[in-house]
């Protein structure tokens, strides 16, 4: 910036042999006078990344979800290994076409399925469930006891008889509506899954343990229908939903193309340009790569905008060099003058972008952080790519001239430019910002609803029409005992489940969370042991209660282990208490937590603690507070260095308050379009706030940083701005509708919030600019009134007056 | 520091980890909080929360009363009182909607009866017995088995009566109480409001003449040395009978007042009696029910279609018709003037505990399924 008020007038030189190579600061001359070395480093660095970003592997992991420090997901860490049923399972439901499953070509589909299921790797067998199971038991309370045994038939051979015995053995087990339906025309293969093989240690390979359960679908042939949920039937869904996406970046980048070479007429800076960014990508990938990051869902987007924010600054770089050779200047010159007049900006605005990205990583998500890593690792490559190498390029290539200058090499000044600069007259910026003032309240009164969590039922990451979502759908209405369960940990010392008060609290948190509004119903090894107490007494009705003999509830807790080995551990030291929700609303949550919190404040003792959480919901629930709680800090942090980084560059308050209101406004914008979408704050909308902010000052710092140059020397604001626009300007304009348009392809993702990330982010890119052309020139007329004098540095007086002698043709000088 | 205050007002029911939390991060204290939490935390060591007995809890009051486990129900004049798991007490006028009733115990309660339409007594686990003095609406605790176990102890300790008999009863009540209040009242009967007994596992027997001010133990009054579980008792005609284990019936002798042990000719346990005209029904273990026509002296098995234990039963008609409940929700009719009876399954799989006959028509059952009304079926084959 130094230098260009002290050169003002960066002189027309047509003979690059004319131009004094020791002029512009050190970066400029370390970079312009060793182009080859540079481009020989770059082509080599190029081609040693894309080696490393096609090794770039791809994952997705139950964990890497969860907010790792947070007291819930501790917890839950702690004592998943003894929590058999809560893990990571997939839900099997096979329906019979025709009748119900008291059929005998039914149950054969079901037994081959069966058999094919246990043996996939990963299943946990000892835990797997089914009719063909023989670990699904019937218990029968007699006047001796109890008696019991496996609910399939042992002789079962297909007849009438077995079957009918069957239909009595799936009535005395009562698994009519866990593992049977409702309606007794489907049953259900309930398969907990290993993370890693216990013998290889290898990790569950969701993909092909997918692909082999898609496998399962050819027994549709035969006269059943298969439905699959669960985590890692989800995650294949992701997987596959992620190849996609690729075809959206192509999408993205056509568009990207096509924008640009409308705006420019040029093929050469055009493919200039997305090439870079498309370095910029390989690069990005390769970093990660080497820096043994993966893709998942969710930094699988960063890509995306690496290319875009690539373009972006790509294209000032491209408009600065056609403006200087349009003048006449050299393309060598050229590119050196607009790397001298913009590099600091695009280096400050590429920082505001990294720092932006980077404070997501104090939300404690693994996948929150890859997003953060992934977008900060591609906005450092961008320095180098499309603020250094573009320019050196572009001084090899230079660019055609464009139709937009006149022949005597003047700039017109556009309508629409003329129009965006009525924006400094101060009637209608008054205007404006009433209209933003008034506008921005209502939106905070309707932002103010915003919801915390998933809003809609079955897995949020898909849509509600998603094949997954239909089988969830099919399963809720089909099944009683809903896959939205919400566990709290039980914790004692070895043995310490065999203990009447133990159990007892068991059962009293159980009527607290029965009574809780969306709670089904509750299962623990307490109310299951009440259940089997009754055995050792005759089997008389009275005895079903929990009593205070040691030795009876030892005697009723292995009865329990028999048919229901998944409700504690080996050690009876762990066990859950499950609630199955209706739904997995914010608000239902937050009711469960709440309720057990103060549960435990007054049951918890050193021996007996009642801990959340576990199951899908109490994760969510976790999730939920982390993501309330990150949602403010990151505004904060995104906000803080965004205001920094103006600071240092602008070093006026009053220019930093423009840069920022807009912001601020857009952010606001957001939230209240989240309400109005009804897409909720969640681990996936949570970086597009840090994300739209970090790339949207970017508008305004090019914008205000050729402003102030203008303004400085002693412009109106109305000159200043006009000339800003006229320079960095159109390019603002240009550049939101290019962003917005690449990002508004993911709308089109069979990934929910993939598309929710797309819809969010286009508005915010192309609200920013909007806020960057109408509400930051309507701030500094306010903010930074014309005062010829008072704010011009002494050194320039003798310039400002000259330049004054020649204000009737500002522009003639703004570029 | 005012607003410290207030967050931890009600420290003494946090651990010393909530209080911790919960200052820490709402407030971020100042040193000087830090110093003053650091002061509370001796403290709040103590307000660890010691186990409280559901002998010393009030019930929680619970929604969707219909469909918790509830163990019988009884007439109190026309208002219906069904009692169940973890003290649930639950009102009714027409059997559809319940009101749940103030219990002051969590333990499960399993038998009541009312002699008066007010006055009704609940007995249950932990040895509890309830009693209300206006149809059940409120209740309040006249004996648990803790209290029980001292009393009964006294009462023994004080009482001159044959040594053996007295020797036999003490160490009765000194085993029976050893391990707490761990043995249930199972039924309860009153002749009216003042003379009542109740009945319970391992001859648990006891007596009141003042409307259950005071119970006296009566081990020493029946028949019982093998200390056999007395699992109902109930007044038919002007004798009182007890059902036992092993096919045993009490009857209570007028002159002696003893109850004296009746071997009925079955060998497994008794779990209700029900008296029907001048006849008395004693049904239990394995589906099995035997009539007696002569006030006890004789017994003969009734032909039932089942082996599913029979848990209750219920008078229908002035013409003898009963009904009796299994565990596995079917309905037995009968009358006593045939010794058949007729199964007829019920809405499906529900462990039925209790019954009554709502107009001659309609059943209001028990289960530990929940509460259920079925239609009441004419016997088709009489005598």
């Amino acid at each position: 910036m130094k230098q260009i008020i002290k050169n003002p007038d960066m002189p027309v030189i047509s003979n690059p042999s004319e131009f004094d190579r020791s002029t512009g600061g050190l970066i400029e001359r370390l970079v312009f006078n060793h182009r080859t070395l540079l481009m020989t480093l770059c082509l080599f660095i190029t081609l040693a990344l894309s080696f490393f970003a096609v090794r770039l592997p791809m994952k997705v992991s139950f964990e890497d979800m969860m907010p790792q420090s947070h007291e819930f997901i501790r917890n839950y860490m702690e004592h998943a290994g003894e929590l058999k049923g809560l893990g990571n399972s997939v839900r099997i439901v096979v329906s019979n076409k025709d009748g119900d499953i008291y059929d005998a070509e039914y149950l054969n589909t079901l037994r081959e399925i069966n058999d094919e299921v246990f043996l996939i790797p990963g299943v946990d067998r000892s835990f797997m469930k089914s009719l063909w199971m023989p670990v699904v038991r019937w218990t029968e309370i007699t006047a001796d006891g109890y008696q019991g045994g496996s609910v399939m038939p042992d002789s079962f051979d297909g007849s009438e008889q077995s079957i009918e015995k069957l239909r009595r053995n799936i009535g005395r087990a009562g698994i009519a509506g866990s593992l049977v339906s409702n309606d007794h025309r489907s049953s259900m293969l309930f398969v907990p899954l290993v993370d890693s093989d216990p013998t290889t240690g290898d990790t569950l390979d969701y993909r092909a343990f997918r692909d082999q359960i898609e496998g399962l679908k050819r027994f549709e042939e035969q006269g059943v229908t298969i439905h699959v949920i669960g985590f890692a039937q989800l995650v294949g869904d992701l997987i596959r939903g992620l190849g996609q996406v690729l075809n959206y970046f192509l999408l993205a980048a056509l568009i990207t193309v096509a924008i640009i070479r409308l705006y420019t007429g040029c093929w050469r800076s055009t493919l200039l340009v997305t090439g870079c960014s498309a370095v910029a990508v390989v690069w990005q990938l390769g970093v990660m790569q080497i820096a043994g990051f993966a893709l998942d869902p969710y930094s699988i987007l960063v890509p995306f905008l690496i290319f875009a924010i690539g373009v972006s600054h790509g294209s000032q770089k491209m408009n600065g060099v056609t403006q200087d050779i349009a003048r006449g200047t050299h393309k060598y010159v050229a590119a050196r003058y607009t790397f001298r007049r913009l590099f600091l900006a695009g280096l400050t605005a590429l920082l505001a972008n990294a720092v932006g990205f980077a404070v997501l990583a104090v939300i404690d998500i693994p996948v929150i952080r890859g997003l953060a890593a992934a977008a900060s690792i591609g906005v450092g490559v961008l320095i180098f790519t499309n603020l250094i190498l573009l320019p050196v390029l572009l001084s090899y290539t230079g660019v055609r001239k464009s139709r937009n200058i006149d022949a005597d090499g003047e700039q017109k000044i556009h309508p629409v430019i003329r129009w965006f600069g009525g924006f400094t007259d101060r009637r209608r910026a008054a205007g404006v910002l009433i209209f933003t003032a008034i506008f921005t309240a209502g939106a905070f009164a309707v932002s103010l609803n915003i919801q915390i969590g998933d809003l809609d039922p079955g897995a949020p990451e898909l849509r509600a029409d998603s094949e997954y979502n239909r089988d969830n759908a099919y399963i809720t209405s089909h099944y009683q005992l809903s896959s939205d369960q919400f566990a709290v940990i039980v914790s004692t010392p070895p043995q310490g489940l065999i203990n009447y008060e133990t159990l007892w609290e068991m059962e009293r948190l159980e009527q607290i969370l029965r009574e809780l509004p969306g709670v089904q119903t509750t299962v623990s090894a307490a109310s299951l042991a009440r259940r089997y107490t009754s055995a050792g007494f005759e089997g008389s009705l009275k005895w079903e209660t929990i009593n205070r003999d040691p030795f009876v509830i030892q005697d009723a807790l292995n009865t329990v282990y028999d048919s229901n080995p998944e409700m504690f551990n080996d050690g009876r030291s762990v066990a859950p208490v499950v609630a199955f929700l209706s739904d997995h609303k914010a608000e239902t949550l937050t009711g469960l937590v709440e309720a057990v919190e103060a549960f435990a404040a007054e049951h918890n003792t050193p021996e007996r603690q009642f801990l959340l959480a576990a199951g899908s919901s109490g994760i969510e629930a976790a999730t939920n507070i982390a993501v309330k709680k990150a949602n403010v800090t990151m505004l904060l942090y995104v906000y803080a260095s965004v205001i920094l980084l103006c600071f240092i560059t602008f070093r006026s308050w009053r220019a930093v308050v423009s840069a920022v209101i807009p912001l601020v406004v857009t952010t606001i914008f957001c939230e209240a379009l989240m309400v109005i979408l009804g897409i909720g704050v969640k681990v996936a909308t949570l970086p597009v706030v840090a994300l739209g902010v970090g790339i949207g000052v970017d508008y305004a710092l090019y914008l205000l940083t050729m402003h102030l140059v203008f303004y400085r020397r002693g412009y109106s604001v109305r000159e200043a701005y006009l000339a800003a626009l006229g320079s960095t300007g159109k390019v603002v304009a240009l550049i939101g509708i290019t962003l917005s348009a690449a990002v508004i392809t993911w709308a089109w993702s069979p990934i929910k919030f993939q598309a929710d990330m797309g819809i969010l982010l286009a508005f915010m890119f192309l609200w920013n600019m909007l806020g960057a052309l109408i509400i930051v020139p309507s701030l500094m007329t306010f903010l930074m009134p014309d005062r010829k004098t008072a704010e011009v540095q002494q050194p320039l007086h003798s310039q400002v007056r000259e330049e004054q002698t020649r204000s009737h043709q500002p522009l003639a000088r703004a570029s | 520091m005012q607003i410290m205050w207030i967050r931890i007002a009600s420290w003494q029911e946090m651990t010393m980890s909530t209080v911790f939390h919960r200052v820490y991060l709402s407030a971020r204290p100042k040193p000087a909080q830090f110093l003053m939490l650091l002061m509370l935390m001796p403290l709040s060591l103590y307000t660890h929360a010691e186990f409280r007995d559901p002998l010393d809890w009030p019930a929680h009051e619970i929604t969707r009363l219909a469909e918790r486990p509830t163990q019988a129900v009884a007439k109190a004049g026309e208002i219906m009182v069904a009692v169940g798991a973890q003290g649930l007490i639950a009102t009714s006028t027409d059997g559809n909607q319940w009101t749940q009733s103030p219990s002051p115990v969590q333990s499960d309660l399993l038998a009541l009866h009312f002699p008066t339409p007010e006055k009704g007594w609940i007995v249950g686990h932990d040895g509890v017995i309830l009693h209300s003095k206006d149809a059940g609406v409120s209740w309040e605790k006249q004996l648990d088995g803790r209290l029980a176990g001292e009393r009964f102890t006294e009462h023994y300790a004080g009482l001159q009566i044959e040594p053996e008999a007295l020797e036999a009863a003490q160490s009765a009540i000194s085993l029976n109480y050893a391990a707490g209040p761990a043995l249930p009242l199972l039924d309860v009967w009153f002749a009216d409001a003042e003379r009542g007994f109740v009945v319970g596992s391992f001859g648990t027997l006891a007596v009141t003449s003042d409307g259950g001010e005071t119970w006296e133990p009566w081990l020493h009054r029946i028949d019982n040395e093998e200390l056999l579980n007395l699992n109902a008792i109930q007044g038919v005609g002007d004798a009182v009978y007890i059902a036992a284990e092993r096919g045993v019936v009490f009857k209570l002798e007028p002159q002696t007042q003893r109850f004296e042990k009746i071997e009925t000719g079955y060998d497994g346990s008794f779990f209700g009696l029900l008296g029907v005209g001048d006849s008395i029904i004693a049904y239990g273990l394995s589906g099995a029910a035997y009539r007696s026509d002569d006030e006890g002296l004789n017994w003969m098995p009734l032909e039932g279609p089942s082996s599913i234990s029979l848990t209750a039963g219920a008078t229908l008609s002035d013409e003898g018709d009963f009904v009796l409940v299994n565990a596995r929700g079917d309905m037995l009719f009968g009358n006593a003037a045939t010794d058949v009876l007729q199964l007829k399954s019920g809405k499906g799989y529900a462990r039925y505990t209790g019954v009554i006959s709502l107009d001659g028509k309609r059943l209001l059952i028990t289960s530990l399924e929940g509460i259920r009304s079925e239609a009441v079926q004419t016997l088709s084959v009489r005598r």
